[in-house]
């Protein structure tokens, strides 16, 4: 509902390699399994931190985007603790899950759908006499896309059931202390964005993609993706070593 | 209920809006493109949150939103905005069901609704996402009556909607000012329907309000909507251009006989 009043934003993140895009995810996923430590996990987190910043998008948008998990999290960590009869590993795991949304949260929102499909066609050229690579490839683009989409969907209908009638108000014990937690976690992501260089911008810059600007035939492999990938591949052997 | 906006800011996109929406009239909010008529309706809705200054909802800012929701119906300018079930009878009902109405009632007003939006029964199961945009825009309204509500806010009725469904939205409107009580508020750049339908008017232009006043004041003043970027009614124009060429009064005309009429006896 607020799109129409967004401005596009077009960082370097927006602009990297599309094929890169898509294997930054698999790689950022291999970091995250060989992930078995708290120094590994530092860097993994910090990459990704690395990576947000970037994007030059308000931090707030990627909390709206996992906020949309916390209940699947919450479950998470309460499996995990009961498997493991351990709070602490409880929590590791429940954080490598949120580091891997939030990073296909940065591709899904500095990308199109039709971006990532190219991204994962590259991938899929080789077994074109097989499979009918547009269409695996759309869907699987879909598939990442869906993360970013989400909050849109639950706010739109969100609002439009409030205004039609839902009393969110009237809420019984559980809903008033997850509305708590909701509005703890406000309080905690504007003391975040106070931090924030460019709070003046807040709101105003969701996400954008400069696709008009952008032509998809000259997104060649550039610098950029040499130096992430290689970066990638230095966490990957950090988690590794650690 | 009585809606005023009051020193509203919103970003750089409304600047110093302060309008009192009058009971039991229908108001028009007219601008170009991107001048913030639908703004002013989100504020209301308190859709958007960040903006500067005060709704006041019958004199009082402190109002319960649950009852403030219940007075009041907004109609998306994109009618699948405001689509949540699956089918036409429960997207109708959906409201109704949330305000605690009885079922009996719930079906009877479902089929008033659909009544009065030209549609029939047949459209009970019909799936939300098979409708074509007339129908879609139909149905939004329908659930917009269903309701009761005092307040109707319309953000471009007639964008998607046919000749039928618009001389169908005019006598809608005039019946439920006339015979209901109703408030009204419409945002719109079509100034055909705008004349047909509004008592008040609200020119909005790069989100200032320009002019604000009785509807058949800016009737006349088909310069200052060509300044804003906003279509002209030929036919009032015609009126303008025989009144300042010919010296005929047509104040009051309000079709091409009375023009000719009046034109016939000036000569």
């Amino acid at each position: 509902m607020n799109d129409m009043y967004e401005e596009a934003i077009s960082s370097s993140i927006h602009k990297l390699n599309y094929a890169y895009k898509v294997l930054s995810i698999f790689l950022v996923f291999i970091c995250i399994v060989l992930t078995d430590s708290n120094m590994d996990l530092f860097m993994v987190n910090f990459f990704i931190f690395i990576i947000m910043l970037l994007t030059d998008i308000k931090f707030r948008v990627y909390l709206k985007n996992i906020s949309i998990f916390s209940v699947f999290f919450f479950f998470l960590f309460f499996c995990v603790s009961l498997v493991n009869l351990s709070l602490y590993e409880g929590v590791f795991f429940t954080v490598k899950v949120i580091d891997l949304i939030f990073y296909i949260s940065i591709v899904a929102i500095s990308s199109t759908y039709y971006h990532l499909a190219i991204g994962v066609r590259n991938f899929l050229f080789p077994f074109r006499y097989f499979i009918n690579i547009d269409k695996v490839s759309l869907n699987l683009a879909y598939s990442i896309k869906f993360v970013d989409c989400l909050y849109d969907e639950y706010d739109r209908v969100h609002r439009v059931s409030e205004f039609r009638g839902v009393n969110f108000k009237k809420m019984g014990f559980i809903d008033r202390l997850t509305n708590f937690f909701n509005e703890l976690g406000i309080l905690v992501r504007f003391a975040i964005f106070s931090l924030n260089k460019q709070r003046d911008n807040v709101l105003v810059k969701k996400y954008g993609i400069d696709s008009f600007r952008y032509n998809y035939r000259l997104n060649k492999w550039g610098k950029t993706d040499t130096i992430l990938l290689v970066i990638n591949f230095i966490v990957i052997f950090i988690t590794f070593v650690y | 209920m009585e809606i005023e906006l009051s020193n509203i800011y919103y970003r750089d996109k409304l600047v110093d809006i302060s309008y009192k929406f009058s009971k039991w009239r229908v108001t028009s909010i007219i601008g170009n493109s991107g001048s913030g008529k639908s703004l002013i309706g989100y504020v209301i809705m308190g859709l958007v949150k960040d903006y500067e200054g005060e709704v006041i909802v019958d004199g009082s800012t402190c109002y319960d939103k649950y009852d403030f929701f219940k007075n009041i119906s907004y109609v998306f300018q994109k009618p699948w905005d405001h689509f949540i079930c699956k089918t036409v009878y429960d997207e109708i009902a959906f409201s109704l069901r949330n305000f605690k109405y009885k079922e009996e009632k719930i079906d009877k007003q479902v089929r008033d609704a659909l009544k009065m939006v030209g549609l029939d029964d047949n459209y009970f199961t019909r799936e939300l996402n098979t409708l074509s945009s007339g129908e879609a825009s139909r149905v939004a309204i329908a659930t917009a009556i269903a309701t009761n509500p005092k307040v109707f806010i319309l953000d471009e009725p007639t964008i998607y909607i046919d000749v039928d469904m618009r001389n169908m939205l005019i006598e809608l409107i005039k019946k439920l000012k006339d015979k209901y009580n109703k408030n009204v508020i419409i945002m719109s750049d079509d100034m055909d329907f705008v004349y047909a339908v509004s008592d008040n008017y609200i020119l909005l232009d790069k989100g200032r309000i320009i002019k604000s006043g009785e509807i058949d004041e800016i009737k006349r003043q088909s310069d200052v909507l060509s300044s804003c970027s906003i279509y002209v009614s030929k036919f009032y124009d015609f009126i303008n251009f025989v009144n300042e060429y010919k010296g005929v009064n047509l104040e009051d005309a309000s079709n091409i006989d009375d023009i000719v009429q009046g034109v016939i006896a000036r000569e």
